[in-house]
């Protein structure tokens, strides 16, 4: 009996401390560093949604110190990014990223029926990542915002305009 | 109202008397359950449930990210408070729809964190997760539905786990061809080996009956399919593949001639030898059309495949049951008649192939209805 009584809450408590681990490692990883605005473009142009998702990945700046694979976008928390070589020693930079997390793929989940207007305001060059880069160098998404302000409100307000 | 002229009749042709009728209607009364108002009923809150849903959906967005966090403890909380008061109760199925309700929301669960958060991991990492934290809740059940449920789990898994393994393996034409072997091995004996662990016998029979009936099921059909690679040519460079995932089914196959005494039903030995020949025999024929090479030898394929029905149903008729021995009939009959199709060509081996099929039809019939259906209790 007893021993049924501890599988019954061990199977009822595992899920539960895993979902709280897991908020718990996601919060601790979001607040990790600065959070930075990096502007974004639509990964495949032609189709920027898939479902639910809003699919996009980082724009590198227009100008820098370098250019080719060994070229990192250099964040800086005033909003001025910049390339700059992967293996230079760079104080103005507050965070780094790899060629590679930038030029990849990534998915932004947004409402049903926000797709047509986040769509049309990322084509137009609207639209910004609210991120921040973890110690290892992963990135973890905040918010999407457009024209300078979070998404939600933006569309509300473009809502209000029209 | 067709119980009542059923009753009616019965009671004209003299088999039952006016006092009979009368107890044999009131009893139907009270079993009979009001189907159409369960039905509507259903109906209702099935629709008010899928509302709450799309109204909760159709504002997810706004809806502040800890409150959706909590309103998932909140869940968590409701569905565990139920399966602890559950226990308690006389209906099992209770318990059964609980956990499996504590099963999926583990996996909403997750999905929950990585919509929230934003995440971007592979989905096997979510789903391997699931299983391991989401599991002992299902344990909790006893029904045959749960084991189901969680051979599904495994299997979608298994399936999103695919391109990682390779990965893991050297992301090569070998490794491709290891994982492979390696899933199917263990997608068609897992079932069988897991249905012979005493343990899970023990604490949860009805998982182990679902798993050895569907583990028998899926080894017949991967044999029925495999012994079908005669019909097509091995020439050297395909048996030097075939070898790479050959080891692994290997230790699968000598593993399922072991275990397979320790299935429930081999408590009945008689049929264990038959079950042995039918995992041996059948794994000889396909490993040898894998692992030899050969031009097409379509007989020797078709031999196999009513070679597979012949040990199934010699396992039928030694296990007392006769169901699969009809079946196994059955089928190797169709089996002769597409032997016929295939040989269709010219008028002779047309007429050829028919007179022999139709023979071996013929001595299929006889074999049955002399020597099966005529047994005790092997009712057509």
């Amino acid at each position: 009996m007893k021993s049924h009584t501890l599988q019954l809450w061990f199977a009822l408590l595992l899920p539960i401390v895993a979902f709280i681990g897991l908020v718990g490692r996601a919060e601790l990883l979001r607040a990790s560093g600065p959070v930075f605005h990096v502007a974004i473009a639509g990964y495949d142009p032609r189709d920027l949604l898939q479902g639910h998702y809003l699919r996009y990945r980082l724009q590198w700046p227009a100008d820098g110190a370098c250019d080719g694979a060994t070229c990192c976008l250099c964040l800086q928390v005033s909003g001025v990014h910049t390339k700059v070589e992967c293996g230079a020693v760079d104080t103005a930079c507050d965070a780094q990223l790899s060629r590679q997390m930038i030029d990849q793929g990534r998915e932004f989940f947004i409402q049903e029926d926000a797709g047509p207007a986040l769509e049309q305001a990322i084509r137009r060059g609207q639209g910004a990542m609210a991120l921040n880069v973890t110690p290892n160098g992963q990135v973890r998404v905040h918010e999407l915002f457009i024209e300078g302000v979070p998404h939600r409100r933006w569309l509300r307000d473009n809502m209000q305009r029209q | 109202m067709r119980l009542e002229r059923q009753v009616q009749r019965w009671q004209e042709a003299g088999i039952i008397d006016a006092a009979t009728a009368e107890r044999i209607i009131a009893h139907e009364r009270r079993a009979s359950r009001p189907v159409l108002l369960l039905a509507i009923g259903g109906l209702g809150a099935f629709a008010i449930g899928v509302g709450l849903i799309s109204v909760i959906a159709a504002n997810w967005g706004d809806i502040p990210r800890f409150v959706k966090l909590l309103a998932m403890l909140g869940l968590f909380g409701a569905n565990a408070y139920g399966l602890v008061w559950a226990r308690g109760q006389p209906h099992r199925w209770v318990t059964d729809a609980l956990a499996l309700g504590y099963f999926a929301l583990t996996l909403a669960s997750i999905a929950l964190v990585g919509q929230t958060y934003q995440l971007e991991g592979e989905p096997y990492q979510a789903l391997l997760l699931w299983l391991v934290v989401g599991s002992p809740a299902l344990w909790l059940a006893e029904g045959a539905f749960a084991a189901l449920v969680f051979l599904g789990a495994l299997a979608v898994t298994g399936v999103f786990s695919f391109d990682p393994l390779v990965d893991l393996l050297g992301h090569d034409h070998h490794a491709t061809i290891l994982v492979r072997a390696s899933l199917g091995s263990a997608a068609v004996f897992g079932p069988l080996l897991v249905a012979s662990l005493p343990i899970l016998q023990r604490l949860r029979p009805a998982f182990a009956a679902m798993y050895e009936r569907l583990g028998w099921g899926l080894f017949v059909l991967a044999a029925s399919c495999g012994v079908h690679v005669w019909y097509v040519s091995m020439d050297t460079n395909d048996v030097r593949e075939a070898w790479v995932g050959a080891r692994v089914v290997m230790v699968f196959v000598v593993l399922g001639l072991w275990r397979v005494q320790g299935l429930a039903s081999g408590a009945q030995a008689d049929w264990l030898l038959p079950a042995r020949a039918l995992i041996g025999l059948a794994s000889v024929v396909i490993g040898l059309g894998v692992l030899v090479p050969h031009a097409p030898i379509a007989m020797v394929g078709a031999l196999g495949f009513v070679m597979v029905w012949a040990l199934v149903a010699w396992c039928g008729y030694q296990a007392h049951a006769m169901q699969i021995v009809n079946l196994a009939t059955a089928v190797i009959a169709a089996r002769v008649f597409v032997a016929y199709i295939e040989v269709f060509g010219s008028m002779l081996a047309t007429g050829a192939g028919l007179i022999v099929s139709g023979v071996l039809l013929l001595a299929l019939a006889w074999l049955w209805v002399r020597k099966i259906r005529l047994q005790p209790g092997g009712s057509a």
